[in-house]
């Protein structure tokens, strides 16, 4: 163990509400420590070397869990896996000792070509199989289990056969991961084509589910029809709540994110919507004891 | 039914080229067409590939305006798309694209200040290492002393510009409220962009000063490095200049010739810090 | 040569010297930097939210990148930077 680990907090993320922590917030999340359970960070702005980014992480991990949230390893691309971008991830993970590493059912890159965006799998044989061995392959190299979140998608493929939510559960099977249930993606792609999100919600393997998301989405008007863009950049909705609840009453207490990455509100908005997840959590609880 | 490389690189292709003339036949078409879905991920690659580089570049932006940067930018993208999964590496050849462009001629300092610019971007990020150790300098025999090579702090970035870069880059920094007019005719500067804490600072430094630490970075040692710079200027003060550099943590490392290995270490990489030695858990 | 070596042998003696109250700490500063941006940190360009349509600008057609009706816009606002030879290098 380093010294700084010695005065660090646990790893482990406790089954409580958290908030992502935003470069715009770091002065104030030290300086305060707000009441929150732990705190999440895209893992790619830590690739530097040093600097600020890497400064202001180790001293919020002298305060809180971190868990480390990726958004571009591209596990679903066919092309090999970036083993740079692997080494930047694993010298990072043993540099904060996050409680849980994370990253998406998607693809990034192509041809050595990054489009930095989580781009959407068809979901067929080939696929699965194809992705169940990159998070086999990630896994062995990381030497730890990661979550795979669901994402929020803008089309499908008409030769598609299986349902985005076997498709998760078949992953974790193949390969034991974890799932980071993302309930806004859940209701944005719900909308988006048009199934039932409560079903997915009961459908998803309870017992892989290790952390919830939650964010805002905002409307666009597409060709006369409402489209949910997952913007991330607005409270949660009545609905995203509404399931929520759904998700904690079947699956307990879940460690449960607070994401917001663009028009950033103060501070005390994120920890009252962390606060308002972790009434809901202990409501719960309370409801089974 | 395309295999999944064959759907990615076409769906790549049309992310990157809107007049492509794939059809994408299996993207499914239900509430809104194919092409509209598509268009919201063309317009979240193209948004976030140009928010970073105006995370990069936000004097090049506010030179050119809003408006002329994203254009500028779109263009950039399709040419030099992202090759990494991490934005904040995007954008490293923005000065050379600049430099093409038919519409910067008449303005051929925009591509200095992007140089400048993307030393800041990367000096922001770079390794942080402690100070030169004078303990260990004192241990060296004075037989030897002139074959020292000095290994410049990772974060550091020399740059030369005929333009006044950084006079232009203070006059258009959000923070700044003086007069914004620059006379191109006080010339060009040499540059020191350095990160000796967690703050970024930009140096102007001399000529002399500049061509002695660009020798030191390319290795050369320190008698060789004092005479390129003393054979044009006897006065050079080697006293003054290694205090400044040393202090500033501009020069942070040094190796005897025949032993120059760990100085070695980081400058044949991309300027990549040796890894301290880390426990795993 | 030997008067170069003698040169670097001196210099070094004297930062040491110096270094001796001064340089050793990093406290010691060989005065300001021209520039310094104290407290500016930068937002991470990494995350997994989506840009809506609503601002975003109608054209990702090829044609926006040949950026021909922007030469007045940038002169416009490049006026400030005058003098000298603006197309001397190349």
């Amino acid at each position: 163990m380093t010294t700084e680990s010695i005065e660090r907090p646990p790893a482990q993320i406790p089954a409580q509400a958290g908030i992502g922590l935003r470069a715009e917030h770091y002065k104030e999340v030290i300086g305060s420590q707000p009441p929150i359970g732990w705190l999440e960070v895209h893992s790619e702005n830590y690739f530097g070397q040093g600097g600020k980014p890497l400064h202001y992480l180790e001293q919020a991990r002298q305060l809180y869990p971190i868990s480390l949230h990726g958004v571009g390893l591209s596990i679903g691309s066919t092309d090999p896996l970036n083993k740079a971008h692997l080494d930047h991830l694993n010298r990072l993970i043993h540099r904060i000792e996050p409680g849980l590493v994370s990253e998406h059912l998607s693809w990034s890159s192509v041809d050595g070509k990054y489009f930095n965006d989580l781009l959407p799998l068809p979901y067929t044989e080939e696929a699965l199989k194809h992705f169940s061995t990159r998070v086999h392959q990630v896994q062995d190299i990381l030497q730890q289990q990661i979550l795979i979140e669901n994402p929020s998608s803008y089309l499908s493929y008409s030769h598609s056969t299986i349902a985005e939510w076997d498709f998760m559960n078949a992953i974790v099977e193949n390969t034991a991961c974890g799932i980071l249930l993302d309930v806004n993606n859940v209701y944005v792609s719900a909308v988006n084509h048009g199934f039932d999100a409560r079903h997915y919600l009961r459908a998803i393997t309870a017992d892989a589910v290790q952390e919830i998301h939650l964010a805002g989405f905002t409307i666009d008007i597409i060709g006369g029809q409402d489209i949910l863009i997952d913007t991330h950049n607005k409270p949660i909705c009545d609905e995203v709540w509404a399931l929520y609840q759904v998700a904690i009453e079947r699956l307990g207490a879940i460690p449960s994110l607070i994401e917001w990455d663009s028009d950033l509100p103060p501070l005390d908005f994120l920890v009252e919507e962390a606060s308002r997840a972790q009434t809901i959590m202990d409501e719960c609880h309370a409801l089974v004891a | 039914m395309p295999s999944l490389h064959e759907l990615q690189s076409a769906f790549a292709d049309t992310l990157l080229n809107p007049d492509t003339t794939h059809t994408l036949s299996y993207v499914a078409q239900d509430k809104i067409s194919r092409d509209q879905r598509l268009f919201i991920y063309r317009n979240h690659v193209f948004s976030s590939l140009t928010s970073a580089l105006q995370g990069a570049y936000p004097v090049i932006e506010r030179l050119v305006g809003a408006a002329f940067f994203r254009s500028v930018a779109r263009g950039y993208i399709r040419l030099h798309p992202s090759t990494s999964g991490d934005l904040e590496q995007y954008g490293d050849s923005f000065a050379e694209y600049l430099s093409g462009l038919k519409q910067v001629d008449e303005h051929t300092y925009l591509p200095d200040v992007a140089r400048l610019e993307w030393a800041y971007h990367r000096v922001y990020f770079a390794a942080d290492v402690p100070a030169l150790s004078l303990e260990m300098l004192a241990k060296v025999d004075p037989d030897q002393q002139h074959q020292l090579r000095f290994g410049l702090h990772p974060a550091s970035q020399l740059l030369r510009s005929s333009y006044p870069s950084l006079r232009i880059w203070q006059v258009n920094q959000k923070t700044y409220s003086g007069d914004q007019t620059v006379d191109l005719s006080i010339g060009g500067n040499h540059l020191l962009v350095l990160r000796p804490q967690l703050d970024p600072q930009i140096h102007d430094i001399t000529h002399d000063e500049f061509t002695f630490l660009e020798s030191l970075a390319c290795n050369k040692n320190i008698a060789d490095s004092l005479d390129l710079v003393a054979d044009v200027n006897p006065e050079f003060d080697l006293t003054s200049c290694l205090q400044k550099f040393i202090s500033n943590k501009t020069l942070v490392i040094f190796s005897l010739e025949n032993q120059g290995d760990q100085t070695r270490a980081y400058r044949k990489g991309d300027r990549t810090w040796p890894q301290s030695k880390r426990q795993k858990t | 040569m030997k008067n170069r070596n003698k040169l670097v042998s001196t210099a070094i003696s004297s930062l040491l010297a110096l270094s001796a109250t001064a340089v050793a700490t990093e406290a010691y500063s060989a005065g300001p930097p021209l520039e310094k941006c104290f407290g500016v940190v930068k937002a991470g360009k990494n995350d997994c939210g989506v840009k809506s349509l609503g601002t975003a600008c109608q054209g990702t057609s090829s044609k926006d990148a040949q950026p021909d009706a922007y030469i007045d816009v940038i002169k416009g606002n490049c006026e400030k930077i005058v003098g000298g030879s603006l197309t001397a290098k190349k």
